[in-house]
């Protein structure tokens, strides 16, 4: 039993819960045994939370009830160490809670962990934590992806039914593609980030990491909602759920052509023609369409980061609150220990790059013209959008990278996340879900992303994809019978 | 410069920024309670804090005040502004950024009329009006630096002054009646000593062709108008012994001394501050919808000069009444209310500045004595039906314990008598009951007259 529970997607946890199958307790033990069984190898995990028993419910308890679910460790818990993977912040114990954390536990949730990450959300590997790597669950020699690698490697090795992430450039539908999950990011302001350590307020969103787009979708019904603590988030109700089950035929694809001027890994290639022929199968239309600000976007996103990762970085000076010199003479000295201590190289690297920007003439020549070609980023997604519903892509260009190399600026000389860029650019809902698997036993994830507030139909669309090709029930079922 | 080459001495080139103090219950971007003088840090919360994760939400009460202010002093009150940051590492900053609005700020435009030299008014041009939030407090005692986050976070307007005033005189003139007008419009309470009202003096010298001659000095942070005064002066002087020895002038901060009243170079201005401005992504634009904004603008309480010249061509009052009455807006409020009962203005102006005035404890403008039994005190006053002194009598009475005079005056029987007749009569009777009185009073001691009408 412990064994298929571990295979339950949440509707099926849900089910046998009101069935009184099983309880809460027994999924949670049995999620905490595969830990004990993989924990070690994969290190998802930077903090385990003891069982809590939710208030009992007699039946129709709500949907994500007595479930457990795992939080990217930037993602604040009243009460339990959130580290954001950084020496800065340790031993930091925030005595709030994020919007979403409560949302779940309103629910009837139950947490069992906090999740490894890169450091501050800025990577794309997992490998920038200070506290180790996370590894890829289908092979040990293999990145996660990141920046929320553990969630999707949590997700991915069964040691969680779901887990929460952020994406700011890709950061949950990356390393979803990597570890064999699904992921998806929410329109731009769907979901509060009241309580989530921001690395670009304009760029960040939280979204979900789990194992069918079915599950994704009961878990965003609960997340979104206008919060008054968060001034970006909107007040657009969308019915997730109730979005699933429609039909996928006579849905136009739009496949912009800049996006084939990026050579791609093979495998990732017959990946994408595999999917084309799922969406054909389904119904679907496909036509070409153009996104002409594309090769500007890497440039505008790493600009546009950088310089709100400066500024939301500034707050951390050791004097409230983080790592802190006790014996510092002058203020000087406190500052320098905090941050030079506190804040891995990556962070320092982009932090510096964010004050550069902000400096003239980069100011003028690079953050401005960055500014005004997001603007033009929105006008191109208009058109392009108001002749299809949804754009196909894969999710990256190549195949996760060895752990132990790094990333840079991928091994093409493209950056690895140019077609993740564009979602978050734009505040578009956007969902990675696995298509195939490598001959190398790597999972490959493609991606559908729609305009602003469209989250519905890609979800539709997702789903429609997995009924007819369960990655989960028979690539992930497979691999870890 | 060759300072013999001018006809004329120096004139100076004065702009003021001005940091307000709203009058909201709470901080700008959390539920922070405003109060003065709390136990340190006991007024704070995670987000005035700037902890990890946390974000700000507009105070919606500070931004319709930051609009009053606005159609207060005639500006152009946006209706989208933008919310900006600027960073700069102090230790009262908690973000490393201070929230604030820069290119795109809420009011722009505007301008008030000072009394300038003789009886004239003088417009001075307001540039801008924007919402920011307050740092917090750093306290230096025995060689440590203190801070105390209970200011941080709590929110201010700064007004911004364009360079046209030129002496310590219009300088404080212009602070006085730009207090007096936001406080009309509840904008501020206004406590000088509570910090609710700061100044930035920008100061330059030029000739009397308005050609510049020295740099300009920004002397930060002056809390009275004496220090304004004192400050504007000491850098008169300062300017100009330079120019008289030729000697070059950089471009400086300073800050001013209230015991030697004297300023002090904090630093050169060679290398601009950079603060790296950039509009804040945890806000959409501050949309200020037009029909709000239409509520706000014709809701304004009226500015004093208003209610002043008001006073005067409705009510006939003294331009001193007028003035006397308007200074602080209680009491006008006040007057307001009474003179909706039936009354004479003119003398109920007339006691309330004379009898009520003296018997106002300090800082303070609250009548304990209901509008409706003043009016009716003044409307007696006038028809003659008591006579002053009994008048004065009753304010000092209904101030103690207030109450309807008529049935004081029935009860105490103190109406005036104006029917020639009986008043005859009464002297007629006195005459006789004081035969030795009236005698010496013919007699040419006119004295006894007093004693006479005391019976």
């Amino acid at each position: 039993m412990a064994n298929s529970l571990l295979f339950h997607t949440i509707g099926q946890l849900h089910d046998g819960l009101e069935k009184k199958k099983f309880s809460p307790l027994d999924i949670f033990h049995a999620y905490q045994k595969q830990i004990t069984n993989v924990e070690d190898t994969l290190h998802a995990y930077l903090a385990f939370s003891p069982f809590v028993n939710p208030s009992r419910y007699k039946n129709n308890s709500p949907l994500l009830w007595g479930i457990p679910f795992a939080l990217k460790d930037n993602i604040c818990t009243q009460g339990i160490r959130t580290t954001c993977a950084s020496k800065m912040l340790a031993d930091f114990v925030p005595p709030y809670s994020a919007t979403v954390y409560s949302k779940l536990l309103a629910q009837g949730a139950v947490l069992i962990g906090k999740t490894n990450m890169d450091e501050f959300s800025i990577g794309a590997t997992t490998e920038t934590s200070a506290f180790g790597s996370t590894y890829n669950p289908w092979n040990l020699h293999y990145v996660p992806g990141g920046s929320s690698g553990g969630s999707a490697a949590a997700v991915g090795g069964l040691m969680t039914p779901y887990a929460l992430g952020t994406d700011t450039g890709g950061s949950i539908r990356q390393p979803a593609s990597f570890c064999g999950v699904v992921g998806f990011k929410p329109t731009y302001g769907m979901v509060s980030r009241y309580g989530v350590v921001a690395y670009a307020s304009s760029l960040d969103q939280v979204g979900t990491l789990t194992k069918t787009v079915e599950d994704a979708a009961m878990v965003m019904d609960v997340l979104q909602g206008k919060d008054p603590k968060d001034a970006t988030s909107v007040s657009v109700a969308i019915d997730y759920t109730g979005a699933l089950g429609k039909p996928a035929k006579n849905k136009c694809i739009g496949i912009p052509k800049e996006f084939f001027s990026i050579p791609l890994a093979l495998e990732i290639e017959k990946s994408f023609a595999f999917a084309m022929g799922i969406f054909q199968k389904l119904g679907c239309t496909f036509k070409e369409v153009s996104l002409p600000s594309f090769s500007y976007l890497p440039a505008v996103y790493y600009t546009l980061s950088s310089v709100e990762a400066y500024s939301n970085l500034s707050g951390f000076d050791g004097l409230r609150f983080g790592l802190s010199d006790a014996n510092a003479k002058s203020i000087e000295d406190l500052y320098f220990f905090s941050r030079n201590h506190g804040f891995g190289s990556e962070v320092k690297r982009r932090i510096l790059l964010g004050a550069l920007l902000l400096t003239q003439p980069y100011k003028e020549t690079h953050y401005q013209k960055a500014l005004l070609l997001r603007q033009q980023l929105h006008h191109d997604l208009a058109n392009v959008f108001s002749g299809c519903d949804a754009l196909l892509s894969p999710v990256t260009p190549y195949m996760p990278p060895n752990t132990g190399t790094s990333i840079e600026e991928g091994t093409s000389g493209h950056p690895g996340d140019v077609f993740t860029l564009p979602a978050n650019l734009g505040g578009l809902p956007s969902l990675s879900f696995p298509c195939s698997i490598s001959a190398d036993g790597l999972p490959i994830g493609m991606q559908l992303t729609g305009q602003r507030f469209s989250d519905g139909k890609i979800l539709q669309l997702g789903h429609a994809f997995e009924k007819i090709r369960s990655f989960y029930h028979t690539e992930v079922v497979k691999k870890w019978t | 410069m060759d300072i013999t080459s001018l006809q004329q001495p120096p004139a100076m080139c004065i702009g003021l920024e001005v940091h307000v103090a709203l009058h909201t219950k709470t901080k700008l971007f959390c539920a922070c309670p405003v109060v003065f003088s709390a136990p340190p840090n006991s007024q704070c919360c995670p987000i005035c804090l700037g902890f990890p994760g946390t974000l700000p939400a507009l105070n919606q009460k500070a931004l319709f005040l930051g609009a009053t202010a606005g159609f207060l002093t005639k500006c152009k009150v946006h209706s989208i502004s933008q919310m900006a940051r600027k960073h700069y590492y102090y230790p009262d900053s908690p973000k490393g950024y201070q929230r604030t609005q820069a290119q795109y700020p809420l009011c722009t435009q505007g301008a008030i009329d000072i009394p300038g030299e003789g009886n004239k008014l003088k417009t001075v041009p307001i540039t801008r009006i924007h919402i920011e939030e307050d740092a917090g407090k750093s306290i230096h005692q025995g060689g440590k630096t203190f801070l105390d986050y209970n200011r941080c976070g709590v929110p201010l307007i700064e007004i911004v002054s364009a360079p046209v005033l030129s002496s310590a005189q219009e300088a404080v003139s212009y602070l006085k009646s730009l207090r007096q007008l936001l406080i009309y419009g509840n904008v501020t309470k206004g406590k000088m000593n509570e910090g609710d009202f700061r100044c930035d003096v920008n100061i330059s010298l030029q000739s009397s062709s308005g050609k510049s001659l020295t740099p300009r000095m920004e002397v930060k942070n002056l809390n009275s108008f004496q220090s304004v005064q004192d400050a504007i002066g000491y850098e008169y002087q300062r300017l100009f012994s330079y120019l008289e020895k030729n000697e070059s002038l950089l471009p400086q901060t300073r800050g001013f001394n209230q015991k030697t009243k004297r300023t002090f170079l904090l630093r050169n201005k060679e290398q601009e501050e950079d603060y790296q401005i950039i509009t804040d992504p945890n806000f959409y634009p501050v949309f200020l919808p037009d029909d709000l904004l239409k509520e706000i603008s014709s809701s304004l309480p009226l500015a004093p000069w208003q209610r002043e010249s008001n006073y005067m061509s409705v009510y006939a009052l003294t331009p001193y009444q007028a003035k006397q009455l308007s200074n602080e807006k209680e009491i006008g409020d006040y007057f307001d209310k009474a003179t909706t009962f039936p009354t004479h203005p003119p003398t109920l102006a007339n006691m309330i500045i004379t009898d009520a005035f003296k018997l106002l404890p300090p800082q303070s403008s609250t009548i304990p004595i209901s509008p409706e039994y003043f009016a009716l005190l003044a409307q007696l006053v006038h028809e003659e039906k008591i006579n002053s002194s009994i008048g004065k009598k009753l304010v000092a009475l209904l101030w103690e314990k207030n109450q309807d005079p008529y049935t004081y005056i029935e009860t105490h029987c103190l109406w005036q008598i104006n029917d020639e007749e009986i008043l005859l009569q009464a002297i007629h009777q006195v005459f006789c009951e004081n035969p030795a009185l009236l005698a010496d009073y013919k007699r040419g001691k006119t004295a006894v007259s007093k004693s006479l009408i005391g019976k």
